[in-house]
């Protein structure tokens, strides 16, 4: 468990903040350049990337290209016509779990790989923190991205672990959804996730190699 | 960002230190903790607030405790009993989890492992109970002893269930123990596999 250290910020301020967490996650390769959405809550307003962060700005944005909206959709500052269709699903998290303060849209390839592979059933894998360092929910495949069946089959998911600390959703063949009580713990809850993920399957070729006689 | 040198600022020298080893992916946000002693009691940089800092340039002076009292009791323990420790990390590198996890041989002397006094890593290897008090004292005085037994100035510790503690008298020579280790893993990683490789080619 990690405490809640995200420092209280001013609207500019959260913008800044939340333009510099989006191209960490590009650099660090939680995503890629065709979708994802990051956000975070401030107090009754939501900052969150827009559209086509990924191809058309390769996730370096200048924090003036952020949105602010409200819980209701409205944009109350950046360029009202850039907003996401990923909006709808952010929003929604946070209408209906208080205690989240970010949502991370994200096209993990460790995480995409690995539920493609079928490695865990749909429904609630894990309530709690190990193995995978967060809860982790699994959609059933099918369902169609930024649609309400999609969105709130994720928001019932996650109703059924604790978010506080982090949790994942994985949409197949779309991508992950991460929430946690501050963009901080969201950071942490995607990279040990991955982290995890990595360990096994590196596990997995130190054994094969080693059968093949790699370990002389 | 300036060199990280002796005379670097604490919050600084933690942020830095952090961002080299994230940025190799030596430590991830999975249990890390950086220390560095000031005239009131050492400072910390962790999981819970290391990546925000580094992204908005805070200093990280503020913080007196890492979130994981288990780290606590390690880092407060070298600066008890090696007055001239000045930084400490602890961390779980990737490569070296796996390693000790499948029970494979721990990586051999790299010349850069040489160079900072360290020919064995199993000399290293304690169970991950002497981490815990009291039992901490005694593992790092043998860890000072190997390290004046090479006419080196730190602390390494590794345990069996991957943490790797490096303390030394600077951020700059403790981020090159604790990176050693983490980079020797990672090429032991590598040369397993491709090793296999060459076995099934011949």
């Amino acid at each position: 468990m990690t405490a809640d250290r995200t420092p209280v910020l001013d609207r500019d301020d959260a913008r800044r903040l939340l333009a510099a967490v989006a191209a960490l996650l590009y650099e660090r390769r939680h995503t890629e350049l065709q979708g994802g959405n990051v956000s975070l809550r401030m107090g009754d307003e939501v900052v969150i990337t827009p559209t086509r962060a990924s191809d058309r700005w390769g996730w370096r944005l200048a924090p003036e290209e952020t949105l602010v909206m409200d819980f209701a959709g409205a944009v109350l500052a950046g360029d009202a016509t850039k907003v996401s269709r990923e909006t709808t699903l952010h929003l929604w998290l946070y209408r209906d779990f208080p205690e989240v303060g970010s949502v991370f849209h994200l096209h993990q390839a460790e995480a995409l790989g690995a539920v493609a592979a079928g490695r865990w059933p749909a429904g609630v894998v894990t309530r709690s923190a190990e193995p995978y360092g967060a809860p982790l929910v699994v959609l059933e495949s099918g369902l169609p991205a930024q649609t309400e069946a999609h969105d709130g089959r994720v928001a019932a998911l996650l109703a059924q672990v604790p978010r506080a600390d982090g949790a994942i959703s994985m949409s197949p063949g779309h991508g992950l959804v991460s929430v946690a009580r501050d963009v901080e713990t969201n950071i942490r809850t995607v990279e040990v996730f991955r982290q995890r993920l990595r360990l096994e399957r590196l596990r997995a070729r130190l054994r094969s190699a080693a059968a093949a006689g790699g370990a002389k | 960002m300036s060199a990280l040198t002796p005379q670097t600022p604490v919050g600084e020298a933690l942020v830095t230190i952090f961002r080299r080893l994230f940025e190799c992916d030596f430590v991830t946000l999975d249990g890390f903790a950086i220390s560095c002693r000031t005239p009131d009691g050492a400072r910390y940089l962790d999981e819970s607030d290391a990546v925000v800092r580094m992204l908005m340039g805070e200093p990280a002076v503020d913080r007196a405790a890492p979130v994981d009292p288990a780290a606590l009791t390690l880092h407060e323990a070298v600066y008890r009993a090696w007055p001239e420790a000045g930084c400490a990390v602890s961390g779980r590198p990737l490569h070296l989890q796996a390693i000790l996890a499948e029970g494979a041989a721990l990586p051999g002397p790299t010349s850069m492992l040489r160079k900072r006094g360290i020919v064995d890593l199993r000399d290293h290897l304690v169970d991950p109970a002497a981490l815990r008090a009291p039992a901490i004292d005694g593992a790092i005085a043998r860890a000072r002893a190997i390290a004046v037994d090479h006419g080196m100035k730190h602390v390494l510790i590794v345990a069996t269930d991957g943490i790797v503690f490096a303390a030394a008298p600077t951020p700059e020579e403790t981020l090159g123990h604790f990176q050693n280790v983490a980079f020797a893993a990672r090429m032991e990683c590598i040369r397993v596999e491709e090793a296999a490789l060459v076995e099934r080619k011949g």
